[in-house]
Order: C-alpha cells, then sequence, then structure tokens
C-alpha cells in the first residue's frame, strides 16, 4: 500500500511523526516534491481564491499525489494542547479537500483537549485501518513519537551573540517552504545575518513571554510566534524581527497588531511585516529585506 | 461611567436593556453609516476580516459620543471573533483614547472572567439582579427575533409593499420601550398577530435560504437589507441565524427551529468536525433547506472569514452532489449595491428557469438522519 502525503502546512511540523508511523506500519510512503511552480498553481486553480496561501499550496501538493497513492493521510489537527485550537482552516482540512475530487484520506482526529488517551487511539484506528495489530500498532506509535521528540528537541538552540540576529516570526510551513518564501533562511544568511526561527524557542520560555498578555491567544501557532517574537524582545535577543505572514492568514493578520504593539512600541525592536502570496514578485521582496538589514545595521552602529 | 458597545442587527435593543435594568448608563453609537465603514477601514489591520473593521469603526463613534467604556463579547476560539475585543483595545489605545475596555466571555467558558467582567460594568449588583434582568431582556430580544422571522414569511404576499417594514419598525420601536415582562409578551401576541395578518396575496414565490456568517446575516446596513429587498421580489427567505439562538443557553434553537445536534448531523457527511463560527452551521443548513425543498441558497460572507470560508471551499462538491444552487457573496468595504443586486437578480433568474423546468435540489441524494452522529474517519472508503 502507497500512502502520500502532502509537503505542506503541518507536514513542517510532524512529519518524522507521520512518516515513522506509517512506516512503522508497513505501509510506503509518498511525499510530494517541493513547492513548485506547477504544484502552486494548481493549487491556486483548485481552491476557494480568497483562502490563505499556504493552503492553497495544500490544495496543489494533494493533487499532485492524488492519482499516485492509495490515499492521502491528512489528520485533523484541532487541538495540540489544552485551550487552544490550531486554525479553522486546519479544522476543515479534510474535509475541503474531499471537496475537489475523490480522492481517499485517512484523517486520524488529533485532539489533545481530549486528552493523550484518545490521541494515541485515533492512530490506533488507522492501524486498524492498515490491517497492523494493536501490539505493532502501539510499537509504531512510540518509535514514531520518539522520533517526533528528538526532531523538535534538535531544533532548538539558543542563541549565540554576535553578529546580526534576526528573528523570523512565521509559520514553519511559510517560511520552511523554500519557494514560498522566495528561500528567506538562505538569502538572510548569505547578507551575514544570524536566522532565528519561532519554533527554536523553547516551550517553557515561550509560556513566560506570554504570561504578560492581558488575554490568552486561543491559536497554538499564533502563540507560537507572538511568544517567540515576545522572548525575543523581553531578553534583547535580537535586532529585529520580520513577521512573515501569508496573504489571508486569518490568526496573523490580529497577531500583526498584538506583535507591533507587544514587540516594536514597548520595546523598540524594529519590526518588519512581509505578506507573502502567489503574486508577489522576488525583487520587491528582496528590496525590502535589502532595506531592512540596512537599516538594522546602521542603528546597531548607533545611529537613532 | 458611560457604556457603549457595537452595532449588529437589533443587538442594540438587547444591551440597552439589560444595561438600563442595571443602572448602567449607556450611549448607543450613531447607526452604521459610510463614516462608520471608513473609519474602521482606515484603522483596523488590512486583511482583518469586516466585522472588526466596521465594529472599530462603531467604537470610535461612540468614544466621540463621549462613552468611556466599551463593551465587547470575548470567546475561545477557533474564529477570530474571540480576539477582536482585544485587537480593538490595542488599536483604540494606539489612537489615543481613553477608555476601559470590558470583554464580556461567555459564563460557560469562563465563568470567573465573565463574573469579573459583569462586576465592572456594575459594581453595586448582585449576580441574582443580573439573572433577573437577563431573563426579560432575553425574552425581548426573542420577541424581536420571533418578529423577525414572521415578517420573512410574509413580506413576498404583502398586498402593499413595504407594509411588513413599515409594521415592523412599528413594533420594534414599541418593543424597545418595553420594560415589564406582561408588557412584552402583550406585544409579542399582538405583533406577530398583526404581521401575519399582512399575509394577503397569493402568488408564486421561490424559496431561498438565507445562511452564512453571523454578523453579515443581522446587520442590515452592511448587506445592503438583502432581506427586505428579497421578500419584496418576492422571495421567501429563510434565515438560518437569529441573535437570541446564538447567544442562548440551549443548543436547541428555538427561534431558527433547527437544534445545534441536527444541524451538525445533517452537516456530517460533507464537513465532520466543527470549524469555528458559523462554518459547520452553514453546511448543515444547506442540507436542511435542500431537504425540505428549497430552490436555491443565498450565502453571505466576509472577506477573509475563516469558517465560511472552510464552508465555501465544500460549496462545490454540495453542488455536484445535490445539484443546488448557491450563490455565494463575498462582503467587504469595497462592495457596491448596484453589482450586488444584478448578482442577485441573475440568480433569482436562474431559479426561475430552474423552476419552470422542474428541476428542482436533489433532496433524494441526502443520506442523513440515520441516526447517530455521524463519525467518518476514512473518506471515501467503505465504512466497515
Amino acid at each position: 500500500m502507497k500512502a502520500g502525503i502532502p509537503r505542506a502546512l503541518l507536514y513542517y511540523k510532524y512529519a518524522p511523526f507521520w512518516e515513522g508511523f506509517l512506516e512503522s506500519c508497513g505501509v510506503r510512503v509518498v511525499k510530494s516534491p517541493p513547492t513548485n511552480k506547477a504544484i502552486l498553481k494548481k493549487g491556486v486553480e483548485e481552491a476557494e481564491s480568497e483562502i490563505c496561501l499556504p493552503v492553497k499550496v495544500f490544495y496543489g501538493h494533494a493533487i499532485y499525489l492524488a492519482k499516485k497513492v492509495d490515499f492521502l493521510l491528512i489528520p485533523r489537527v484541532v487541538r495540540v494542547e489544552k485551550r487552544a485550537y490550531t486554525c479553522p482552516k486546519l479544522l476543515g482540512l479534510p474535509d475541503m479537500i474531499r471537496g475537489i475530487s475523490d480522492v481517499k484520506i485517512v484523517s486520524p482526529l488529533i485532539n489533545l483537549g481530549q486528552g493523550f488517551r484518545s490521541y494515541v487511539e485515533s492512530w490506533c484506528s488507522v492501524a486498524d485501518f492498515l490491517g497492523v495489530n494493536r501490539n505493532r500498532a502501539w510499537h509504531a506509535f512510540k518509535d514514531a513519537w520518539l522520533k517526533q521528540k528528538i526532531f523538535e528537541r534538535k531544533k532548538r538552540r539558543s542563541l549565540k551573540k554576535g553578529g546580526l540576529r534576526i528573528g523570523l516570526a512565521g509559520h514553519s510551513y511559510s517560511i520552511l517552504d523554500r519557494y514560498l518564501s522566495f528561500n528567506l533562511v538562505e538569502r538572510l544568511k548569505s547578507q551575514g545575518a544570524e536566522v532565528f526561527l519561532a519554533e527554536e524557542v523553547s516551550p517553557r520560555e515561550r509560556e513566560i513571554a506570554l504570561k504578560s498578555l492581558p488575554k490568552s491567544i486561543f491559536w497554538s501557532y499564533e502563540k507560537e510566534i507572538v511568544g517567540a517574537a515576545m522572548h525575543w524582545a523581553r531578553k534583547r535577543l535580537v535586532h529585529g524581527i520580520i513577521f512573515v505572514n501569508s496573504f489571508a492568514c486569518g490568526p496573523d493578520s490580529l497577531m500583526q497588531v498584538v506583535v507591533e504593539n507587544e514587540v516594536s512600541e514597548k520595546y523598540g525592536l524594529p519590526v518588519m511585516s512581509l505578506v507573502l502570496d502567489e503574486h508577489s514578485s522576488e525583487v520587491g521582496f528582496l528590496t525590502r529585506i535589502e532595506a531592512f538589514l540596512d537599516m538594522l545595521s546602521w542603528k546597531r552602529r548607533g545611529g537613532e | 461611567m458611560k457604556v457603549t458597545f457595537p452595532h449588529m442587527g437589533h443587538v442594540y435593543i438587547l444591551l440597552k436593556d439589560i444595561l438600563g435594568r442595571l443602572d448602567v448608563e449607556c450611549v448607543i453609537p450613531p447607526p452604521n453609516s459610510l463614516k462608520t465603514i471608513k473609519l474602521g477601514v482606515q484603522h483596523a489591520p488590512e486583511l482583518a476580516c469586516y466585522p472588526l473593521k466596521v465594529t472599530l469603526g462603531n467604537f470610535i463613534e461612540g468614544l466621540e459620543k463621549g462613552a468611556d467604556t466599551l463593551i465587547m463579547a470575548g470567546g475561545v476560539g477557533p474564529c477570530r471573533f474571540g480576539y477582536y475585543a482585544e485587537t480593538q483595545r490595542r488599536i483604540l489605545e494606539r489612537l489615543g483614547y481613553e477608555f476601559k475596555m470590558v470583554i464580556v466571555e461567555p459564563p460557560t467558558a469562563h465563568p470567573f472572567l465573565f463574573y469579573r467582567a459583569f462586576k465592572r460594568i456594575a459594581p453595586k449588583k448582585k449576580l441574582r439582579e443580573l439573572w433577573k434582568a437577563l431573563k426579560v431582556s432575553f425574552y425581548k430580544a426573542q420577541t424581536m427575533d420571533l418578529m423577525e422571522r414572521e415578517s420573512l414569511k410574509v413580506r413576498p404576499f404583502e398586498k402593499r409593499k413595504g407594509e411588513t417594514t413599515r409594521v415592523l419598525n412599528k413594533w420594534r420601536k414599541r418593543l424597545d420601550d418595553a420594560f415589564s415582562y406582561e408588557e412584552i409578551s402583550f406585544i409579542k401576541e399582538e405583533a406577530l398577530g398583526e404581521i401575519s395578518s399582512l399575509k394577503e396575496v397569493e402568488r408564486e414565490v421561490l424559496k431561498v435560504g438565507f445562511v452564512g456568517e453571523f454578523y453579515l446575516v443581522l446587520e442590515p446596513f452592511i448587506n445592503f437589507n438583502l432581506e427586505e429587498v428579497l421578500g419584496r421580489r418576492g422571495i421567501y427567505l429563510e434565515r438560518s441565524v437569529y441573535l437570541t439562538d446564538w447567544i442562548g443557553p440551549t443548543s436547541d434553537n428555538p427561534v431558527g427551529g433547527w437544534s445545534n445536534e441536527k444541524v451538525a448531523t445533517a452537516a456530517g457527511p460533507y464537513l465532520s468536525h466543527f470549524v469555528g463560527g458559523e462554518g459547520r452551521a452553514t453546511v448543515g443548513h444547506i442540507v436542511i433547506y435542500v431537504y425540505e425543498g428549497f430552490d436555491g441558497i443565498l450565502h453571505l460572507m466576509p472577506f477573509t472569514c475563516m469558517p465560511e470560508l472552510v464552508a465555501r471551499s465544500i460549496f462545490p462538491r454540495l453542488q455536484r452532489e445535490l445539484d443546488v444552487p448557491i450563490l455565494s457573496l463575498i462582503f467587504d468595504e469595497q462592495t457596491g449595491k448596484a453589482g450586488l443586486l444584478t448578482r442577485i437578480e441573475a440568480f433569482i433568474d436562474l431559479l426561475w428557469v430552474r423552476r419552470k423546468r422542474g428541476l428542482l435540489p436533489r433532496k433524494d441524494k441526502i443520506t442523513w438522519f440515520p441516526g447517530g452522529s455521524y463519525q467518518p474517519q476514512l473518506f471515501g472508503f467503505k465504512r466497515r
């Protein structure tokens, strides 16, 4: 049996778990290639025109894989922690993909708000469907869980002093997708800047930083972004923050106000917000990044 | 302390009533106008949804009228609405207004925060007094909802154009001034009687389901008073959302008539998980309207609304499988009335043609109400 995992959205966060689990269950995993022009075009054609860019890209990947595999794995990720959801679009993602054509989808319900047990159960039900017995399923789950934890632990790194440090506050699925973000991370590095991603901040530091918010945020991945930005600003770890927003991203449109308010106005840290969409041109994008970097190094040299 | 709140349909009747009963002075912001929209759009983030922008405009106008306390509903997600208050507070503070923002969280999710909000609005009142006030005010709002529902039913059959709206406005005014429970129930009897007596003409009408995002369906200025415009053209409308169903404590939706569970079951085969806001209710109501033999569906949503976009992404499948015509309209500050009406007229013509040819939505394709909640795990496979 061949399973397909679209290389978009939460793939960038949970890939080791998903792949590990399916492979331990004896399924061949096929991944779509990194986003390219054809995939993006297909996604933009098929998806609802007003929906956010990452979801359009996801459509493209799903369509690319649909004919090549026996089923697509699209988990319905509802809550990854208590008291916070992911995003309405992620909640409805399997249903949305099902709307386009007759793709076959396996969609375990990930709701950690209901406790860890239901989480294990929903993966076990996938194993049931694959015809794997419970014992083997449990081992597959454990191995995959371990892989995921190692993957997450590897990402954490503390900040080194010296050099121009830039925090990239944005969803990993838009920043790590090189086609969408025009290779933002490498470009910044080649300009001599040290780049830090939101997911590199440990959950504990993030939670401490978020405590000062009067109303807690109820989207997990936005908590990650805003928490990281606030942590960097509070500890003065970076010289500037680039807030990467994709067009029509719902939660980010409000978080932009929070970040500007909490980071830029409170601590005087420069924040630039970049909006990615399918029409953005690389040149304009580069000019803005260069201008921002110039401004930061000028400020570092003591300019006011 | 002068309290102000945003507009949304007749929500001002409810809030004015509650605040009056709690002896809190309130300033009703001027009704929504182009100025409100302009003010909101100017200061809100570009990609925020339309209701945030308009309610921000309401707040600015209310503050300019002398209010110093703002009331806004909160929420626990995943719809953006739950974070409106916080965002608007930050924007207004940046603009230099001095005010207190009271976020009223839903009492079921955050009982303590709800209590604290209540104490900040009315420090001297007890919870029991709030309960008493809420009961009467809620009854008042529900009466208003019932009157609106009745008016939707009779408007296509009225003898003189605009009669229903005139009668409705008359009773709305009287209801606004009513105080005691007895008075309200008297008005309820009289008003419902008078409105239903307006049904005088017999004519063939189209039946259209009116679904969509809450704010847009409820707020007549923002949706260009579509209910009335369509009613006058001989369209029998049925609305999916009502104010008191939404804020009410029970899930059986006495005004709308379809309980949350039933709507969820109906939506099940198409959207099997709730997605916040009205997303699942929209899909569920479309299936229900098809089942009830409606001719078409009119769907309203604000630009970038997340739950409605999920619902809208499922429309192609609904249209393919149930053969139901859906006109989905996206509203933002750029929407113009003329272009909108042209599209609606074309849609109505299409529905008439379909009816003449005997093409109705395929209600025989609906595979729902098999009992129990539908929880699909594996899509496209046979369930074992």
